[in-house]
């Protein structure tokens, strides 16, 4: 024990700049801080590939140094990432998309530096609590990671789906069908048994661009089309800066400081679930950060104000993605076996040190003191930058009031750079370009989005386990202790919901007061033109659905049948439902209103339906020409030509400014991809056709 | 098949007629060379390919220069399909991936559309040396006692390979009684499922074993990971199942 504490000590004197070798450490701690500060802000650098790009350079280090430099990049890269994720609604990095859904909203009110802070000071305790289970988990991790096999995976992978309804907000059958094409498209590529390829598209997209769907959706393209083009296309139609309101006292950092203290359980818990799930190999902060998420929802009385700008959709998330890299860290340092990309590169930084992952990190006469380094390191890098950020929240929460039309461009190069560089190939800007679309509708006929984004996390962690798990033990996986225990509390879940509305309307009814003299809801009437738009979106599910089990049945089902259970066991429920919407949908004459709602909200919008028609198409063109612009010309050449045409034209600016804020967008991207990182952009098109 | 258990893992290829070398000169003047990496940057394949195209451009007549590109995607699959079907043949393209996608597209795996036949191969920087291994709970301690083994001994598969491959070689050509269990993310996953005793053993390669496996190679009794049938070439591990086969002498 005392060994323990001493080299918990001495881990600790290592990074800080007291000694020598701290001094060292530090230092590059810092340096490591920094890149990842700037990793986590911009939407197209991933904490993955960077580290990939560091790698090198911790040839000549000493183990400390080599890991205070790595870890330290990525301990901050999801703290900064949310920062992004609130201001502009574009997840910055790909963990951190689920701080989005509310934190944007805030931003939106004005609210922007109370996310903010709340953020950042979730993230702190996030990260510290990982940390600690990280030197926790570390002692007790062998039975901890051991009793988990694949038969418990696909039970914890359900009972993730299970969050699906509490996620669904006031629309539990659209947020169901909406998780069953989650996992449909978690499907989308070569299966994970026997590599037959699904729902590749192939005859209708030829053989040459089904290659790309081969490797899957990707979840960062469809989140970033899902939330950020929606955010994009309502900024320009309302021609205001992100910020619609300003609030002056309640939109305070400090305020969301104290918010993390006020919902400080939620936080813990929402640590503790991003720790746990952190720990399970194979899952990450793509996945803790939903889950988190919606146990925030599910936890909270007041379900309606979610998606709105509720601070604990910020907190949640929040937490979730920091403590997640501490639970990371346990399977790679206890086992080596690296439980995300992240982690994979970091096990090739253990083999170039020379150091074997495993028992020698956990012996105080090995290497404990290093392994408890890295505690120290998540901790402190994430003192260090949420430090930094507060001293910079001012002048970031001004940029959510400078006109839209002047960030719109950049948002879009950073939405479209986004999706390129999650595998520098364009098809992920079409994907982008398709959610985008899928999103818009999604917003305007009330269908949820986030349970598209579990789904899309889980579906393919449910299919592969459940497959491993009857392989080896036929169906009696089922009565396994660890098994029985999580089907408990999916039961609770379930259950606990209704219990607690059974008890409320048990209590509501004991003062016998008559059943409701005021309705609190009222109706009205649905107009024509919208029930048939309605309809024909629903529609479309309809047809996705009934595509997901033609193919299943007919399609590559037909030869390997295998490989069609999971799409016909997700797809035929998902149809079901998907046809009893489209019926609901077309023949709703009247809905329901909340009667305060009605009252108080005179339904008066600022825009006629008209306009908000033409100012969509128009940005909507917009968003097309960027991409084009981007596929013609090529990142550096389309950042200043469209931001200058956007500005000049969309905006109205003066030539100065155009031209002044193009040549910004051109440095950039030039200077900071091509020049600073040597990451080449690939070449236009039109370059290529025209032999430049 | 003197050596049947040595293949190349990797692969480079030009998809190309080379040209003459008397032309080459001419040839790569002024060009780019492309390497398509069928896998993340920062992995193995990643960093010789790097370093490879770091120096070659300095040995091809000419000196062209070079850029490595990753193409992620169903175990450099993707990569490969890629670079046969939609690559022009103009000597400017180099794919590396694992060069079992060639045996698995005459295995008849369906996901691959090459013709392994038609790709100029150009080199391997690393060599694999194919290994398989279980642990000491599973029983069997000679590779005799695993073709005797009533029960079935469950193998953990990737999803193509030789994780999948050699077991069923073995099954078939040495009557071991192996079940497959395909569907693991990666050897490391197939690791973690030895050591929480889903599995019983795998096969993959000895280069990234007595590596990454090493704490449960060096472990003893019911936790020790046991290779066997493994190339002379390595003078480690010195256990008896080490030469199973009379011919491997």
């Amino acid at each position: 024990m005392l060994d323990y504490l001493a080299a918990f000590q001495t881990g600790l004197m290592n990074i800080l700049p007291f000694t020598e070798q701290g001094q060292q450490s530090f230092l590059f701690m810092l340096v490591g801080i920094f890149i990842g500060f700037w990793v986590g802000i911009l939407p197209g650098l991933g904490g993955a590939t960077t580290l990939a790009l560091m790698l090198p350079f911790i040839y000549t280090m000493d183990p400390t140094t080599a890991f205070a430099f790595l870890l330290g990049a990525n301990a901050v890269t999801s703290t900064t990432g949310d920062m992004t994720s609130i201001l502009f609604g574009v997840p910055g990095e790909g963990i951190t998309a689920a701080t989005v859904v509310d934190g944007h909203p805030m931003a939106k009110n004005g609210e922007a530096g109370r996310a903010l802070g709340a953020a950042l000071m979730s993230s702190l305790v996030g990260s510290i609590f990982g940390a600690v289970a990280l030197a926790i988990a570390l002692a007790i991790v062998r039975p901890l990671v051991l009793s988990i096999g694949a038969a418990e995976f696909f039970m914890l992978a359900l009972l993730g789906i299970t969050f699906l309804s509490s996620l669904s907000g006031g629309n539990l059958i659209k947020g169901l069908i909406g998780g069953g094409l989650g996992l449909c498209l978690a499907m989308v590529g070569l299966d994970p048994i026997e590599s037959v390829p699904r729902y590749t598209l192939e005859p209708i997209l030829g053989e040459a661009n089904a290659l790309f769907l081969w490797d899957g959706v990707a979840l960062v393209p469809v989140t970033i089309g899902l939330f950020a083009i929606p955010e994009i296309i309502d900024l320009a139609v309302q021609r205001t800066s992100i910020a619609r309101t300003a609030v002056s006292k309640v939109g305070g950092v400090l305020e969301g400081v104290k918010d993390t203290f006020r919902h400080w359980k939620l936080v813990m818990r929402c640590s503790a679930l991003g720790a746990y799930v952190g720990v399970l190999p194979g899952v990450g902060g793509g996945t803790a950060q939903w889950v988190a998420y919606a146990h925030a929802v599910q936890s909270s009385r007041n379900k309606e104000r979610f998606g709105k700008g509720a601070v604990e959709g910020v907190l949640g998330p929040g937490a979730a993605n920091n403590s997640t890299r501490g639970g990371d860290l346990v399977t790679t340092v206890a086992f080596g076996i690296p439980s995300s990309v992240s982690t994979a590169i970091l096990l090739g930084a253990f083999i170039i040190q020379g150091i074997v992952p495993g028992p020698d990190l956990l012996n105080p006469a090995k290497h404990l003191t290093l392994t408890a380094s890295f505690v120290w390191i998540l901790i402190v890098a994430n003192i260090v930058t949420v430090a930094f950020c507060f001293l910079f929240l001012k002048p970031l929460t001004k940029i959510t009031f400078i006109k839209g039309s002047l960030i719109i461009p950049f948002l879009l190069l950073l939405v479209f750079l986004g999706g390129f560089a999650v595998k520098n190939s364009l098809g992920d800007m079409i994907v982008v370009l398709l959610f985008g679309a899928l999103g818009l509708f999604m917003v305007k006929f009330d269908w949820p989005r986030p349970p598209l984004l579990l789904g899309l996390v889980l579906g393919g962690i449910a299919e592969t386990n459940l497959f491993i798990a009857t392989r080896i033990y036929g169906w009696s996986w089922v009565t396994e202790p660890g098994v029985l225990v999580i089907a408990g509390l999916i039961a609770l879940g379930i259950l606990y919901p209704w219990y607690e509305k059974w008890r409320e309307r048990r209590l509501a009814s004991e003062p016998a007061t008559p059943p409701a003299a005021e309705p609190d809801h009222v109706t009205e009437p649905v107009p024509r033109r919208s029930r048939l738009a309605r309809a024909l979106f629903a529609l479309f599910f309809v047809a996705v659905f009934g595509f997901v089990v033609y193919e299943a049945r007919f399609g590559f089902g037909a030869w390997e049948p295998r490989a069609a259970l999971f799409p016909l066991a997700i797809g035929i429920p998902s149809l079901v439902l998907a046809v009893l919407v489209l019926l609901k949908e077309a023949f709703l004459f009247e809905r329901t209103v909340a009667a305060d709602e009605a009252a108080t909200e005179p339904p008066k919008p600022a825009l006629a339906p008209d306009e908000v028609r033409n100012r969509t198409m128009v940005i909507a063109s917009w968003i097309i020409g960027f991409f084009l612009a981007i596929w013609f010309l090529g990142f550096p050449i389309a950042s200043a030509f469209a931001t200058f045409l956007y500005i000049k034209f969309a905006g109205r600016e003066r030539w100065a400014t155009s031209v002044a804020l193009a040549l910004f967008a051109w440095l950039f991207f030039y200077g900071m991809f091509d020049y600073a990182l040597k990451l080449p952009f690939p070449d236009g098109v039109l370059m290529d056709w025209l032999e430049i | 098949m003197k050596r049947p258990w040595l293949l190349i893992a990797v692969v480079l290829l030009f998809v190309t007629i080379i040209p003459g070398v008397a032309a080459a000169n001419d040839f790569y003047q002024g060009k780019t060379i492309r390497f398509i990496v069928g896998f993340a940057a920062g992995g193995g394949y990643d960093t010789y390919t790097r370093t490879v195209a770091r120096h070659i451009g300095r040995h091809i007549p000419g000196n062209p220069a070079t850029v490595v590109e990753n193409m992620e995607g169903a175990g450099s699959v993707v990569a490969t399909n890629h670079l046969y079907n939609n690559v022009e043949p103009d000597g400017l393209t180099v794919g590396i991936w694992n060069s079992h996608n060639v045996f698995n597209d005459a295995m008849g795996d369906k996901s691959l559309r090459i013709d392994g036949r038609k790709v100029g191969w150009v080199g391997a920087p690393s060599k694999d040396t194919v290994v398989c291994a279980i642990m000491g709970f599973a029983g069997p301690k000679t590779f005799e006692e695993i073709r005797k083994s009533e029960k079935p001994i469950k193998m953990g598969a990737t999803r193509a390979g030789n994780t999948v491959h050699l077991p069923m070689i073995l099954n078939k050509w040495a009557e071991t009684n192996f079940t497959i269990i395909p569907g693991y993310g990666g050897t490391s996953k197939i690791r973690l499922a030895m050591r929480s005793r889903e599995v019983d053993g795998g096969c993959w390669s000895w280069e990234s074993m007595r590596i990454t496996a090493r704490a449960m190679l060096d472990a003893k009794g019911e936790d020790e990971l046991i290779p066997f049938i493994i190339h002379r070439r390595w003078d480690e591990p010195t256990n008896p199942l080490r030469q199973p086969f009379k011919n491997d002498a």
